[in-house]
């Protein structure tokens, strides 16, 4: 799992091409739908459940980089 | 884990309101409306409940199968939409199907897990004796889900479902069942007639992130377990019919598994989440495919509760009807 691996999770999930890690998280791409598919893509990928309050709570894409790559 | 011997499934019928409720006319979001998987639903009017539902499909379900009513020895009614917080609904329904009076009848109050916790309780009293036992099981979530939910309004259809399970030598059915009181609080009405809250909540919640993995937790070993009890091979299994929570859970769930997508029956395009009928529903809408190949049918409720149960059965021989609309 590497950073760049994740962010591109991310970009996928919110349907864009790319993001940075300094992607502020807002309600308008960020809705509950965006939180499943994101825990399921990372579930698919790395086999690793993450915890949906911390998900939901995130508010950069860096936050979710951390919280993925964490052992 | 149990297998219950002298037991079968003898036949299912569901029953769905006539009121059709599209989901491109209620949002735009069609990126919503692909990810879990609901075109329509079907939802029942101001004067239509759920006991409603279950009594005609399992009218219907009498009448096509000829059944004495009398060979009736208990009727169990699922569901979290009942007709009164008491007396048990399984007791009025007795009255307006005009079965025995020596009949077992009770409710049990559970939903997405409802059918195939159902079809354990059935069984267990067709094993300990009794001849027929009338399974009724439904919800109408559509009247506890606020119009403004964007959750929760999008998902759940209503419906009701009658199932008959009867005695059969060299007839089984495997269960795996289990609950996890801890997470509760992921899908509740939090509408307390006995305890203080400062929550009094009329309508349902739902955190689908908890409730997502949950099912990602839970389920992939539920289904191994249920495999290995039962000395199937998952490419031995012909259908996987699975509570219809949402189509993303779903293939979610075949991929986590590792079962072609191909083998499960969906019918939450046309109907949505039909909470605890939503594996009866599955059943009769895609009877053709059963019929054809009835055996090694597995079927998997998991949610409200947290609750999950497995039931692994063939269901050759059993009258699938149509699904009715009233």
């Amino acid at each position: 799992m590497t950073k760049d691996e994740i962010l591109k999770i991310i970009a996928n999930t919110i349907e864009v091409d790319s993001v940075e890690e300094s992607l502020q998280l807002n309600d308008d791409i960020w809705d509950s739908l965006a939180i499943i598919i994101f825990i399921a893509a990372i579930n698919q990928d790395y086999g690793k459940i993450l915890d949906p309050e911390e998900v939901f709570s995130a508010k950069t894409a860096k936050d979710l980089v951390d919280m993925s790559m964490q052992d | 884990m149990i297998k219950i011997d002298g037991v079968k499934i003898s036949g299912i019928s569901a029953c769905v309101p006539k009121s059709v409720v599209n989901n491109e006319d209620l949002t735009e979001n069609q990126k919503l409306i692909n990810s879990i998987g609901v075109k329509q639903r079907h939802i029942s009017s101001e004067n239509q409940h759920t006991m409603d539902l279950c009594v005609f499909a399992a009218e219907n379900l009498i009448k096509e199968m000829d059944i004495e009513k009398n060979s009736i020895d208990a009727v169990i009614f699922v569901s979290q939409t009942p007709e009164y917080q008491l007396p048990a609904t399984a007791c009025i329904i007795q009255d307006i199907l005009k079965l025995k009076n020596n009949i077992v009848a009770y409710d049990v109050n559970l939903g997405c897990s409802g059918y195939t916790h159902g079809l354990f309780l059935a069984s267990s009293l067709v094993q300990s004796g009794f001849n027929n036992v009338l399974l009724l099981v439904g919800d109408t979530v559509s009247k506890i889900v606020e119009e403004n939910d964007s959750s929760s309004n999008l998902l759940f259809g209503d419906a009701g479902s009658a199932t008959v399970i009867a005695q059969q030598v060299d007839s089984d059915i495997s269960f795996v069942l289990g609950s996890d009181g801890s997470g509760f609080e992921s899908i509740i009405v939090d509408n307390s007639n006995n305890k203080n809250t400062n929550n009094k909540n009329d309508f349902l919640t739902m955190n689908g992130a908890e409730v997502f993995t949950f099912t990602l937790k839970r389920i992939p070993q539920l289904i191994k377990d249920t495999l290995a009890y039962s000395k199937l091979n998952k490419d031995e299994v012909n259908h996987c019919i699975f509570h219809q929570a949402n189509l993303f859970m779903l293939e979610t769930l075949a991929r986590s598994i590792d079962i072609n997508f191909d083998k499960f029956l969906i019918s939450i395009d046309k109907y949505g989440n039909t909470s605890s009928a939503s594996i009866p529903v599955t059943i009769c809408h895609n009877r053709e495919k059963i019929v054809k190949n009835p055996e090694k049918v597995l079927m998997a409720g998991f949610g409200v509760g947290l609750s999950w149960s497995t039931a692994v059965s063939d269901l050759k021989g059993a009258i699938i009807l149509p699904i009715l609309e009233v």
